[in-house]
Order: structure tokens, then sequence, then C-alpha cells
């Protein structure tokens, strides 16, 4: 047996008094999920309200992870849970996608909404372009995460089930705090997704790294949590009301040095920032991208950081805007730190998986460069917002691969460090290719998705003029530091040569399959990024 | 002339590239298709070629294009794809097409993944052509990149002893360039913005209308170093030569041919299209600057040429010293300077494919390239005799040969200009006939080396020969007959001196 199959191997085989593995562990799943399915679906169309309409792809979700927990528990590949997670996240984003196209490329109301946005659960919900980007990130980074999360890694573990249930449960909280129109529901989005995200991180129970890593997570993403409702509560105490756009309005009557608003203003960047992992609420962040599996890393890096970024986004950007002065500063500070530190850090990594880490850190500080600029008002300010979200998307996809690129190489038994990597090229010649164009893209080489982002914030940086030039100036040259590492990676796996001896590598096809997806949006979007500008754009104007 | 005309010049060898890499399955299969496409690609070429001529495109004005194709593709940004041909491009694109074939001859020699270095070639071809017919500063600046990573790859993956730090100085060097360069082109577009509210990248507008609001002397000051430096880069002008010797020396035969033949023009095209012809005030501002850099590259280059050992290194800093000559003629900003530049960029284009395909020839068959340790080879191998001694002496400038016609042009301009100066060029070109002569007497004509006496010296192949009889003729035919060129040429040069009435020298 080769050494793939051998990690493949069932459980059992390899722990002679661990219990028998049951032999099926779809047949329970489809008995369960089919009538469940038919029920929803026969509700949603008798009640056929637009609110429940609206509200459909979050509720797809729910559904499906009411249904994951019947899973047996101990199941030799759970390949079909992975199957079934993907048809419903793929379900959902069909949902939101066909909201979308109606609104932004129809120009015309949200198809079957009847128009451009929709507030519902009166008044906690607001369905608009902007939430629905974002829910497009987010079931985006769900399905590359339910596609890797079929590996050897999450194989091993008992009640998988509850795994993809919270999985679709991270995502529905996500996707409700892009949705948010008052304050509590942010809290319950972050909360939701939140909690999910700690037991995800911790589900290999037999890994101590994760554990570790998982138990760092979880206090530090509580006492975060912590930050933003205490932030949350100065700025009802201020304003008097939970709804953003009513806090936007009382805000302009406050004067922006009173003393609930700066207390806001810290409190929440703070707690943000945690969130983002931002520079210098970062420290949580590498060791639980690296101690994670990497599916869970895929979901953290791409999924629940865009989240924190919309909360900022609506919150802060929106909500605040009568301080913007103010927070513009902090996040530009932020960002330049963020960036800095973050490549710095990877510069010094053998590994690849905590160099990926802090690449991420580094790159959540482009978004922070552009949340600066959104400070700026006017032209400039909106070009600045529709930036942050086209780089949320791009770098979700970006980073999603890279992730997954690394539970590849876990599985491929090729190791986590970037010397592990060497003579990839000779070994695995499509998962070379894949890796540099996510390396040349993360870096911002022309003609790749993430050249397009960075010059989409740089541009708008150049627009608002003044201060707003040293954050372009620190952008590009962080953007020229980050080659160094980049490079290196992809220096190591084309240019060396393979240890003797290295046998050729099989990569299993539904990781393909996902990197193929990757690699594939990466270069449309380089050649042709005019519809997601568009988009883009769309979502920034539904904020406002 | 059938639509879309431009985008399929520059389609032919892309595709010719991807056939190449995956449809050859040996060496013999991917010479002959890569030599097929790079022939099909000039035989279209040439055909536009006349159709430009007989059309009388060249007689239109600055900013007047032939064959001009335009499609939205960023339009949030401003970005359009558009391609267009004058007098200019119709003069570097003739040369590209020219070049091509008998590189990829001189290329049959090749060892080792063939497929994956005719590819390569093929995908220079396209975005080489792409580079000379952009219209829009950003696809410009695509294609301009695009060319450095088929470049890079092979020297890496087919060069000499010191490939790896010769090709990552090559990349770094003139990418680190690239981006000041763009920074220049966003600064422009930034401008145009400001000043007329439309946000676009559109080579044409923004150059109309930066070259006819000569109230934004500041401004064009500023932007013409930054793209300067790119185009001064790429030429490659002293002191920012230093990338191309090592390049140069590491780089396989067909890569230096083009590097050499194209690459470099490259620089000059961006000099003359873009920091000349859209910033006339920077340029009027900076003329002292082009000149003494241009003069300090002809000067320094043939000083340095009279040490060199190595030919191939000897060739690539003469090739400094004659886009050096560019540089100068460009600086005197008139009809004769701008038209006797075009015309040395084409006449190095063709000199120093034959120079780089005789390095490459001798350092192939006779096993060395030192000069000192070559000798007399002549009486060995009497076709790379003959070849290398025509090129150098077209090198040097005889007359009769299309060397002298374009620095003669050169010398009447920079006399037009500047005065008495032009005794600097003058001297070059006497430093130049000095380091050829002597070099050739070195290792071609002089007494035969005794280790080569019994040795089994290969001649010319028959392919080498075609290649570079070729090019041989065409240096004959456009130094015997210069208005074949300068004609087509002329009225561009003419229209771009006009932006400059009161001249450099009033």
């Amino acid at each position: 047996m080769n050494e793939v199959a051998l990690a493949s191997a069932p459980v059992a085989e390899r722990h002679a008094d661990a219990p028998p593995a049951t032999a099926k562990g779809w047949v329970p799943f489809v008995a369960f999920a089919l009538p469940f399915a038919l029920l929803v679906g026969a509700s949603m169309y008798l009640l056929r309200s637009a609110e429940l309409l609206a509200f459909s792809p979050q509720l797809v979700l729910i559904a499906a992870a009411m249904v994951f927990p019947l899973a047996p528990r101990r199941i030799r590949s759970n390949k079909y849970l992975a199957l079934s997670a993907s048809l419903a996240i793929l379900a959902s984003l069909a949902l939101v996608a066909v909201m979308l196209v109606g609104d932004v490329f129809a120009r015309g109301p949200l198809f079957l909404l009847g128009a451009p946005s929709l507030t519902i659960a009166g008044g906690s919900l607001k369905i608009d372009a902007f939430a629905l980007t974002f829910d497009l990130i987010f079931l985006g980074a769900g399905l590359l995460v339910a596609i890797a999360s079929w590996s050897n890694e999450i194989q091993r573990t008992t009640y998988q089930g509850v795994y993809f249930m919270l999985l679709l449960l991270t995502l529905v909280g996500a996707t409700i705090v892009a949705s948010a129109a008052s304050l509590i529901t942010i809290f319950l989005g972050l909360e939701l997704a939140g909690i999910s995200t700690y037991a995800m991180v911790a589900f290999v129970k037999t890994n101590k790294l994760a554990s570790e890593a998982a138990m760092k997570y979880y206090l530090i993403g509580s006492t975060s949590t912590a930050l933003v409702l205490f932030g949350l509560s100065y700025l009802y105490g201020v304003t008097g009301s939970l709804d953003i756009e009513t806090i936007s309005r009382r805000l302009a009557g406050v004067s922006a040095s009173d003393g609930g608003v700066v207390v806001a203003i810290a409190f929440l960047v703070g707690g943000f920032g945690f969130k983002m992992a931002a520079v210098p609420f970062h420290l949580w962040a590498p060791d639980t991208y690296t101690g994670a599996p990497s599916p869970v890393s895929a979901l953290l890096a791409a999924g629940t950081k865009k989240m924190g970024f919309a909360a900022a986004f609506k919150v802060i950007v929106v909500g605040m805007v009568a301080a913007r002065a103010e927070w513009s500063v902090l996040f530009g500070l932020l960002a330049i730190l963020t960036m800095t530190i973050g490549n710095t850090a990877a510069v010094r990594q053998t590994s690849f998986k905590r160099l990926l880490a802090y690449s991420s850190i580094a790159q959540a500080g482009y978004i922070l460069v552009a949340l600066s600029i959104a400070g700026a008002g006017g032209r400039a300010g909106d070009t600045a917002v529709a930036a942050g979200i086209f780089h949320s998307l791009t770098h979700m996809v970006m980073k999603s691969g890279a992730f997954i690129l690394v539970g590849l190489f876990v599985a491929l038994q090729v190791g986590e460090d970037i010397e592990d990597l060497r003579g990839l090229r000779t070994r695995a010649p499509f998962t070379t290719f894949a890796l540099i164009v996510l390396m040349l893209s993360l870096v911002g080489f022309p003609l790749l998705a993430g050249f397009w982002s960075k010059y989409y914030i740089a541009l708008a940086g150049i627009e608002a003029g003044g201060y707003y030039w040293w954050l372009v100036a620190a952008l590009l040259l962080n953007s020229a530091y980050s080659l160094y590492y980049y490079a290196r990676v992809i220096r190591v796996a084309w240019f060396e040569e393979a240890p003797k001896g290295a046998p050729e590598l099989h990569e299993p096809w539904h990781l393909k399959l996902a990197l193929i997806l990757v690699v594939g949006f990466v270069l449309l979007v380089g050649l042709f990024p005019e519809p997601f500008f568009v988009l883009s754009q769309a979502a920034a104007q539904a904020l406002f | 002339m059938i639509p879309f005309a431009l985008t399929l010049l520059i389609l032919l060898p892309l595709l010719g590239a991807f056939v190449t890499l995956f449809g050859a399955r040996n060496g013999r299969q991917a010479r002959w298709t890569a030599l097929g496409f790079s022939l099909g690609t000039l035989g279209y070429g040439l055909w536009i070629c006349f159709d430009f001529i007989a059309s009388g495109g060249f007689g239109r004005g600055l900013f007047d294009f032939s064959y001009v194709e335009s499609a939205p593709w960023i339009p949030s940004i401003g970005i359009t794809y558009a391609l267009g041909m004058d007098g200019l491009s119709f003069a570097m694109v003739l040369l590209t097409l020219i070049i091509f074939p008998p590189a990829i001859l001189f290329a049959f020699s090749e060892h080792h993944e063939l497929p994956k270095f005719f590819a390569f070639l093929l995908a220079m071809e396209a975005a080489i052509t792409g580079v000379f017919l952009a219209q829009d500063f950003f696809l410009f600046y695509v294609f301009w990149e695009a060319v450095l990573i088929p470049m890079f790859f092979l020297i890496h993956g087919w060069g000499g002893e010191n490939r790896r730090y010769a090709a990552m100085k090559f990349f770094i060097y003139t990418h680190v360039a690239s981006v000041v360069m763009f920074v220049g082109f966003v600064a422009m577009y930034m401008q145009y913005a400001a000043e007329t509210g439309v946000y676009t990248f559109d080579m044409v507008a923004i150059g109309r209308f930066l070259s006819s609001h000569p109230e934004f002397k500041d401004f064009q000051t500023v932007a013409f170093l930054l793209v300067f430096f790119g185009f001064a880069v790429k030429m490659p002008s002293f002191p920012f030569h230093t990338w191309l010797p090592d390049a140069h020396v590491q780089a396989p035969t067909a890569g230096s041919v083009i590097l050499a033949a194209l690459l470099l023009k490259m620089g000059g095209y961006g000099l003359i299209r873009i920091a000349v012809t859209m910033l006339p005030e920077g340029a009027k501002v900076w003329v002292p600057l082009m000149l003494v850099l241009g003069v300090a590259s002809m000067v320094y280059g043939a000083l340095v040429c009279l040490r060199a050992d190595d030919l191939k290194r000897l060739i690539a800093v003469s090739s400094v010293s004659h886009m050096g000559f560019v540089m100068v003629a460009v600086a005197a900003l008139n009809s004769i300077g701008i038209q006797a530049a075009i015309f040395q960029m084409f006449a190095h284009g063709l000199i120093s494919a034959m120079l780089f395909m005789m390095a490459g020839a001798i350092g192939h068959n006779v096993g060395t390239r030192k000069v000192s340790e070559l000798g007399g080879i002549n009486a060995k191998v009497p076709q790379i005799g003959a070849f290398t001694m025509f090129a150098f002496l077209a090198s040097l400038g005889l007359p009769a040969l299309v060397g002298f016609a374009a620095e003669f042009g050169v010398f009447v301009s920079f006399n037009a200009a500047f005065g008495y100066l032009v005794a600097i060029p003058l001297i070059t070109v006497l430093a130049t006939a000095a380091y050829y002569l002597w070099a050739s007497q070195r290792a071609i004509m002089g007494p035969l080396n005794p280790k080569f006496e019994e040795a089994e010296i290969p001649d010319l192949k028959p392919f080498e020969t075609t290649a570079l009889s070729a090019l041989a003729a065409l240096v004959v035919l456009f130094g015997v007959l210069p208005y074949l060129f300068m004609d087509y040429v002329g009225p561009f040069s003419a229209h771009l001196a006009g932006l400059f009435a009161g001249g450099v020298i009033p």
C-alpha cells in the first residue's frame, strides 16, 4: 500500500481496540434530510412571503444544519457529509446569486423581493446588495471549506456530523452580521459564528496543538466579544437607539469629542480588531491558524475575518460616519502597523502554514487601509468602501485556496514547512501551478485578482489625497516587501530540486476540483475584473 | 483590412506558443512548428505593413492611428483594450516581424526541453508586438511586463553558468523600473482626470491633451522623469545599464538576439512615443539630462568594449553604446533627430541580431567566446569569419550598410541641435571602429591560434546561414537605399518636431 492509501485507511484498521466503524454514513442522513428538505420547501412555498424569501439563504443553511447532527457517531468516510454540506451551501449560494443578479446587473429591484433592499424581522435585518455580496463571500469560503473538509484529519474524529453543523452555523452567523440593521443583530451574528468556530478549531480532539489553539482563540475571542458589547452599549447610550441608520443620523448631532463616542470608538475598534486580527490584537491568529485543521484555518482566514470587516463597515463606517475624522486616523495607524508587522513576521517563517497566517494578518491590513480611506468621504470614500469589499472577495478566494493547499500537503504527507515543498514542480505539477498562481496573486502580480484589489485601494487613496498618500505609499511598499516571502515559496517549489527518492504525488480529486475553482476565479477576476467592480460598487452604495 | 487585424497579429504567435508547448512532442516538431508560426506571423504582418504603406497611414497626424481597435475592458477604472498603428509603431513592428524567424532558426541548436523554449520565444513575440501596438497605458504596461517573464525563464532555464544571478538581476532591475514608469502613467491619468473629469488610460486622449497644454510644465517635468526612468533602464542607458552585460552573457543565443534587437528598442519606443510626444514641456526641460546620459552611454560603452574579452560581453556593451546614439538623437528634438533615432533603432536591431548570432555560433562551434583564446578562426571556419566581419563592419558604421545611414542621421541632428559637440559622437565612432577591428584582428582574421591547428571546428549549418544571409541582405538594402525606411517614418518625425516648433536651439 502506498502512503496515501495508508493515510486514508479506516481508523478501525489501525486501532484494533476501537469499536467497528459503521458501514455507510449516508443512509440515515438521506433518510432524515429528504423529508426535512421537503418540509422546508413546502413551508416556504406555502408562506411565500418576501420576508421569508429574503431570509431563504440562511433558512436553507439552518435546515441543513439541523439535520447533520443526526449522522452516526463514527463514520469511516465523511465524503457524503461533505457532499451534502457543499450542496446545502450551493443551494444557499444560488439563492443569493439570483437575488443579486436581479439587483446589481438588471439594475432593478432584488429579484423575488421586489425592492432594492428589504428590512425584515422587525427591523433587525436588512437584505441589500451589501448583505448579499458578503453572503457571497462567506458562502464561497464555506463551499471551499466543505469540499476541503473531506479529509483525513476530520475523518478521524467522532461526531463528524456536528462538524458540518458548526460549519453551516458559522455561515449563518456571518451572513446575519452582513445583513444586520441593528446592533444586537451584529452581536448575535458575531457570537453565533464565533462559538461555532471555537468548537471547529478544537474539533480534532487528539491534536494537542489544535486544542491549545482553540483555547487561545476561545479566551481571546470571548474577550473581544465583551469589548464589542461594551462599545455597542456606549453607542446606544449616546444615541438612544439600536438601529444603525438611526444611530448614524443621531450621532451627527453629537460632538465627536463626547466621552461616550470616544469610548465607543476605542472599544469597537479594539473588539472588531480582534476579529480582523489587526495588530496589536492579532496575537491569537498565528497560533490558531497554524494549530487548527487546514479547512478550519481557511474558514477563519477567509470567512470570519471578513465578518469582522462587515461588522466594522456597518457599525463604524456607516453608524459612526459623523466621527469619521477620528476613526479614520485610528484605522490608518492600525493599517500601517498591521501590514508592516504581518509582513515582517511572515518573512521569518519556516512553516508554510504559519507564513500564511501572518500573510492573512498583513492582507487584513490592506482592507484596513480601505477602511481608513473610507473616512475621507466623498467619491474617494465610496471607492474605498467598494475597494475594501472587492479585496474581501478576492482575498477570500486566494486564502481559502492557500489553506486548501496546506491541507493537500498534509494529506499527501509532504509536510507543513516551506522546505518540504522542494521540487514540487516535478512531483505535482498542477498543485505547483496553483501554488504559484495563488502566491503571485497575493503579492499583487498584474492580471491576477490580487493586483486589482490593491490597485483599487491605491486608487481610492490617491483620489482622497492629503495624508492618505502615506497610506498608499505604505500599501505599495508592503506589497513589495511581501514579495520576498511569497517569492521564496515559489522559488523553493519551482526552482529547487526535489529530495532524492521523493515519490510523485497524486492529488485527491476533490481537492483538485477546489483548486481548479480557486485558480479559475483568480484568473477570471484578473482578466475581467469589471463585473466584480460593479458588484463591489453596488454593495458600497447599498451600505449608505 | 480585416477587422481586429492587430489583435490577430498579437494572437498568432501566442497561439503558436500554445501549440508548440502542448502539441509538439519532440524537439524536431517544436522547431518546425515555431518556425512555421513565426513565418506565418511575418507574412501576415507584412501584409498589414504593405497595406499601411499603400493607404498612406504613415502620413497622418501625430495622434492619428490606423487599424484602431478599441473595446472597453474595465470601464470602472477607465481601462480600454485599444490598439493602433502609426509610422513609429510600424517601424518597430516590422523589426519584430523580421527578427523572429532568424532568431528561431538560430535556436534550432538548443538542446533540452525545446517545446518550452520555443513557446517562450513565441510568447515574447506576441508580447513585444503588443507593446508596440498598445494605445492604452495599462495595456502597454501589461505587455511591457509580460515580456519580462518569458525572458526570465529563457535565461534561467537555458542560460550559461551564472544564469540564476543574471536572470534575477534582469527581472528585478527592469521590474522596479517598470513600476516607476507605471507610477508615471498613473500620474498622467490623474492629471487628465483632474483637468477634464474623465478617468481614462487612453494614450491618444491623454497624449493629445497633455501635449497641447504647455501650461502644465511643472507636472510634465516630474512625470517625464518618472517615465523616463523606466525607459532609460530598458534602453539601457548609462548608469542603469549594469543588468545588460550579465543578462546577455548568460542568456542563450536566441534569447540574446531578442533581448538586444527588440527589448532594448521597447525603451526607445517608449521614450519617443510617451516621454517626448506626450510630455513635450518636460522633454524640453530634461534635454541636458538626456544629452548627458546619451553621451555617457556612447563613450562609456566604447571605452569598456576596448577592454572586453568575452565576445558576447563586448557586443552587449556595444549595444549600450549604440542605444546612446538613440538617446542623443531624441534629445535633439528635431525632425531629423527623431527620424534618425527610429532608424538607428531599426538598424541596431538588425545588426545586433547578427552580432549575437555570430557570438553564439562562435561559442557553440569553437567552444570559447573569449577573444584572448580565439585567434584567426577565419582560416578554419570561413563562413563564421565572413559573417562576423560583416556584422562588425555594419556595427561600426561602414558606409553602404545600414549602420552608417542611421548614425549619419544622428550626427546631422546632433550638429543641428548642439553644434560643435558633435565631435564627441564622432570620436565614439572612432573608438567603436577601434574595438571592433582590434577584436576581429585578434579573434577572427589574424594568425591562426596554434591550438586550433588540428581541431575540427564545424562551420555554420545551412539554416544558420539562411538566417544570417537574410539579415545581411536587409542590412545592405537599407544601407544603400535608406529612403525605403526613412520615407515612412519621416512624416511622424516631422509632426513630432512640430510640437517643439521653437526647437531646442531657437
